[in-house]
């Protein structure tokens, strides 16, 4: 039992990781860059909706659990924008600039997110306001457990992810960044508009990363400035898992890492989980440089 | 004559694409062997095996009888990663010298330094020699600005030793690739496609300079689109289609070959 | 996209005449090389003595990050391999001291070839099985390794680490019978060190394996048809900048006579990165300028320090934007950032 009750503790922090994974991993399919901001951004989901609920807290949705309704949106909302900000800023006019210049001021935009969270909420740890959390949850077995939370969380993760599929799969702008990924050259000689298709994954990454954020915060309680750091890092493992730049890999990855660190950290040691989950990226980076279900497309590395 | 490189029945496939298929053939020390085919015959992906880049899939390369691409290995040694050839390193150190087809000089280093790179498998000085900066590493520093001075004076680029390689015309770039190539003092340098781009005058400088070298004792294997070059050139010619040798010969006798004929004719027509 | 690019020094660009005159000086120093090394030295001498205790500190501060950003430049610069993790092994050489000074009673000074030596030795094992990784590929693999260094310190690894505190009660080191306290004696000390560490640089950058490292950059396929094995000598780059991290972290903990897991975190190993790339890759006195721009400004400006690293992340776009091969940058690295496309590698046929 105490098994069943690890993987689903570990299929919902592996929902986390999926959400956030896939915008690094969308961001590398159609730019080959590794979006190191993409984390600071989700970071800032949990900031911005630490804010958006004291705003509610003056309204009638005061304490309801209905105030993560809006939250959710504007956090989608806000952090999506901020997304094509710093890609129009930092990332734009580096386009054709080779390698190192990317990735320097990407990491650079990730310090800037950084510093403002701390300089603007402090650098101790933050907590929902009471009453949003769900509490209670569904015993479904002697010794298992469901939380209402982790069920919010993995119907939330799960809407968005199928949300995203139907998008890439069946309309015209996500065939187009398929396209786009496959062959920049190619897609804009097809007259794609490939600076649009840029934009698009721009928004949708930070957008899908920054309601994670807000979703992992209400599910953790708390959190630091560090939480994007950390957490990134992780949801980049999964992404590299996965593949980068296969959108369901990146689902799989974020999966597949939730578990082995929950396992790992039951029945081996909590404080190694972080090195075990490293140590997964570097081992399988060494003997399969494109991931468990391979990078769809050429490596530019 | 004496065989330099030999190739049995070398073999390349990238998944379903055979690109080379059982080609055998020899070079013969001092001659001007060219290899001609038409585009996608599998000339770059052959000049990739006999140079370590690729390995083989199946098949054996020797060089002065010593085995450079050879079978696979079975079992654990595949397992391990072993490679079917010696890594591209090692066959320039035994003296394999190549140019590219699309030329891949170091940009940013000047002719002087592009050449000296070629010297490094005929120098050792190591990290300790650098730090220390000893005699022997002194004295081979100064051996190695002469020799590459005198593979920049031999392509006639003397003037141009310090300029920024990425600075240079085109087909000054093109004969700095020779130079630092000729550095490394190969047996068999291995010319990919030397002329493309260069003009006429460039090009009957290319073929007195090649001859030149062929004098003085070094064999070269010469892929080549431009046919009146190649005709004028080699020694012998192999003829390559579809990654299967079709024909070889002097030139004279693969001109009049049907095989050839029909294959290049083929190809116009495909090419519309 | 589209930008207008120009090939001379920022001209028309605010900061342009600065970096004239800095490039006029430069012209200078090329042809008296000798009296400006002597000048530059003298001054290094000097500089210690109208300061008080904290801007001695400071001082040696830099000077100890200029060490770090030399130690990088080897791996960055001149074999141009993204190392994002190289904080780690200042730490492995800083506990490598420690460790040998509390357990063993070794004298710091008589650690120190124990710090370079197990850095070296640790840059040689975590690097050899990466190798073949690329670009970005490369730069995760080696935050993950430098992770991995900082939490087995925090998990007190084989329980001589201290765990999350560290190891404090270090000796300080002694020269001579007397035992080197005040911020100048380990300004000097540091010097020392630094002064071989620069002309050593001078020496590899002009020597056979520095080419090569150059070659490696520029296009691994071509170096090895120049019979360059191109593993060997990144492999060589990676050791030679490990072990040099080793020293300095060898020297911080002499100084501080504390170390903890928080020298290999990954912030300071992306400071390192830009002492490196903002300054001008592959150029030793654009590790000075990157020094200075990273450690020494927000330590001079206290306000700068809770907003050192939006400064910093501004710094590192705008330098990105404006002038990607860095301050005083080498001069074979200028084209190279300056962002020329990769031309398309021709099909096998």
């Amino acid at each position: 039992m105490q098994f069943v009750q690890q993987l689903i503790n570990g299929v919902t922090i592996g929902s986390f990781y999926a959400l956030v994974a896939l915008g690094y991993t969308m961001v590398y399919g159609v730019l080959k860059m590794i979006n190191f901001a993409h984390g600071d951004l989700f970071m800032w989901g949990a900031y911005l909706g630490l804010t958006l609920f004291t705003l509610l807290g003056a309204t009638a949705l005061a304490g309801s659990a209905w105030m993560v309704v809006p939250a959710a949106i504007a956090v989608l909302l806000v952090v999506a924008l901020a997304g094509l900000l710093v890609e129009r800023v930092a990332y734009r006019p580096l386009r054709h600039a080779g390698r190192l210049a990317p990735i320097l001021s990407a990491l650079g935009v990730a310090f800037l997110l950084q510093s403002l969270a701390r300089n603007i909420y402090g650098a101790s740890w933050r907590t929902y306001p009471s009453g949003i959390a769900l509490s209670g949850g569904v015993t479904l077995a002697p010794g298992l457990r469901v939380s209402a939370m982790q069920i919010l969380a993995l119907a939330a993760a799960a809407l968005l992810m199928a949300a995203l599929s139907l998008f890439v799969q069946r309309t015209r702008v996500g065939t187009a960044m398929r396209a786009v990924s496959i062959d920049p050259v190619a897609a804009r000689l097809m007259g794609i508009d490939v600076d649009r298709i840029i934009s698009v994954v721009f928004l949708i990454g930070p957008g899908l990363g920054g309601v994670a954020g807000l979703i992992v915060a209400l599910y953790y309680g708390s959190f630091d400035f560090t939480l994007g750091w950390t957490f990134g890092l992780k949801a980049f493992i999964a992404a590299i898992l996965g593949g980068i730049g296969n959108i369901p890999g990146a689902m799989l990855g974020g999966m597949l890492l939730g578990v082995v660190e929950t396992l790992a950290s039951g029945y081996i040691s909590p404080q190694w989980k972080d090195v075990i989950a490293y140590a997964a990226l570097i081992g399988i980076l060494i003997a399969r440089p494109t991931g468990l279900l391979g990078e769809r497309l050429a490596a530019k590395v | 004559m004496e065989a330099l490189l030999e190739l049995r029945g070398v073999t390349k496939r990238f998944g379903g694409l055979l690109a080379v298929d059982a080609v055998d053939f020899t070079v013969r020390a001092g001659e001007i062997l060219g290899l001609i085919g038409p585009n996608g015959a599998g000339k770059t992906t052959l000049f990739n095996l006999i140079t370590g880049f690729h390995p083989p899939t199946e098949g054996e390369i020797r060089l002065r009888g010593e085995a450079i691409a050879f079978p696979p290995p079975a079992g654990v040694a595949r397992l391990a990663g072993r490679r079917s050839s010696l890594p591209a390193h090692r066959i320039t150190a035994l003296g394999v010298a190549r140019t590219f087809q699309t030329i891949r000089l170091f940009k940013n280093l000047t002719a002087l330094e592009n050449v000296m790179s070629g010297l490094h498998p005929r120098t050792r000085a190591g990290i300790w020699g650098a730090l220390a900066r000893t005699p022997a590493q002194r004295r081979e520093e100064r051996w190695i600005v002469e020799r590459a001075g005198e593979c920049l004076a031999r392509v006639g680029l003397g003037a141009s030793r310090d300029e920024l390689a990425a600075n240079l015309p085109y087909g000054l770039q093109r004969r700095l690739e020779l130079a630092r190539a000729l550095a490394t003092r190969p047996a068999l340098l291995a010319l990919d496609e030397p002329a493309a781009g260069l003009n006429e005058r460039e090009t009957d400088d290319l073929v007195d300079l090649v001859r030149g070298l062929r004098a003085e004792g070094l064999t070269l294997l010469l892929i080549e689109h431009d046919m009146r070059l190649v005709m004028r050139v080699s020694d012998r010619i192999v003829v390559l289609d579809h990654g299967r040798k079709i024909a070889a010969g002097t030139p004279q006798e693969v001109r009049r070959d049907p095989a050839v004929i029909e294959a290049y004719l083929g190809a116009e027509e495909e090419g519309g | 996209m589209g930008r207008e690019r120009d090939n001379g020094a920022g001209t028309g660009r605010w900061g342009g005449s600065m970096i004239e005159s800095a490039a006029a000086i430069l012209r200078i120093a090329r042809r008296r090389p000798l009296l400006v090394q002597a000048a530059l030295l003298l001054l290094a001498l000097l500089l210690p003595l109208p300061l008080s205790d904290y801007y001695r500190t400071v001082a040696w501060r830099t000077g100890i990050y200029v060490l770090l950003g030399l130690s990088l430049n080897v791996v960055v610069g001149y074999a141009g391999l993204f190392q994002l993790g190289h904080a780690a092994f200042y730490a492995i050489g800083a506990y490598t001291a420690a460790i040998l000074n509390l357990r063993c009673g070794v004298p710091l000074l008589a650690a120190l070839p124990a710090s370079v030596a197990v850095a070296g030795a640790a840059g040689y094992l975590i690097t050899r099985p990466i190798l073949h990784l690329r670009g970005d590929y490369l730069a995760i693999v080696t935050i993950a390794f430098g992770e991995v260094v900082r939490l087995a310190l925090v998990n007190n690894l084989f329980g001589i680490t201290g765990g999350a505190n560290g190891l404090s009660g270090i000796d300080r080191p002694s020269l001579f019978g007397v035992e080197l306290r005040a911020p100048i004696a380990h300004y000097y000390l540091m010097l020392f060190f630094l002064a071989v560490t620069i002309a050593a640089m001078h020496r590899l950058e002009r020597s056979r394996l520095g080419r090569a490292w150059l070659c490696v950059r520029e296009d691994e396929e071509a170096a090895a048809a120049m019979g360059i094995d191109a593993t060997r000598v990144k492999l060589q780059a990676f050791v030679i900048g490990s072990a040099w991290a080793g020293l300095a972290g060898g020297l911080f903990a002499g100084k501080l006579t504390v170390v903890a897991p928080d020298l290999a975190k990954f912030m300071e190993s992306v400071v390192l990165f830009c002492i490196v790339v903002l300054g001008g890759t592959g150029s030793i006195p654009g590790v000075f300028v990157g020094a200075c721009g990273m450690v020494t400004l927000p330590e001079l400006f206290r306000p700068l320090r809770d907003w050192r690293d939006a400064w910093l992340g501004i710094t590192m776009v705008v330098m990105m934007i404006a002038r990607p091969e860095g301050i005083w940058p080498s001069r074979r690295v200028q084209m190279e950032i300056r962002g020329e496309k990769e031309e398309a590698r021709a099909p096998a046929g």
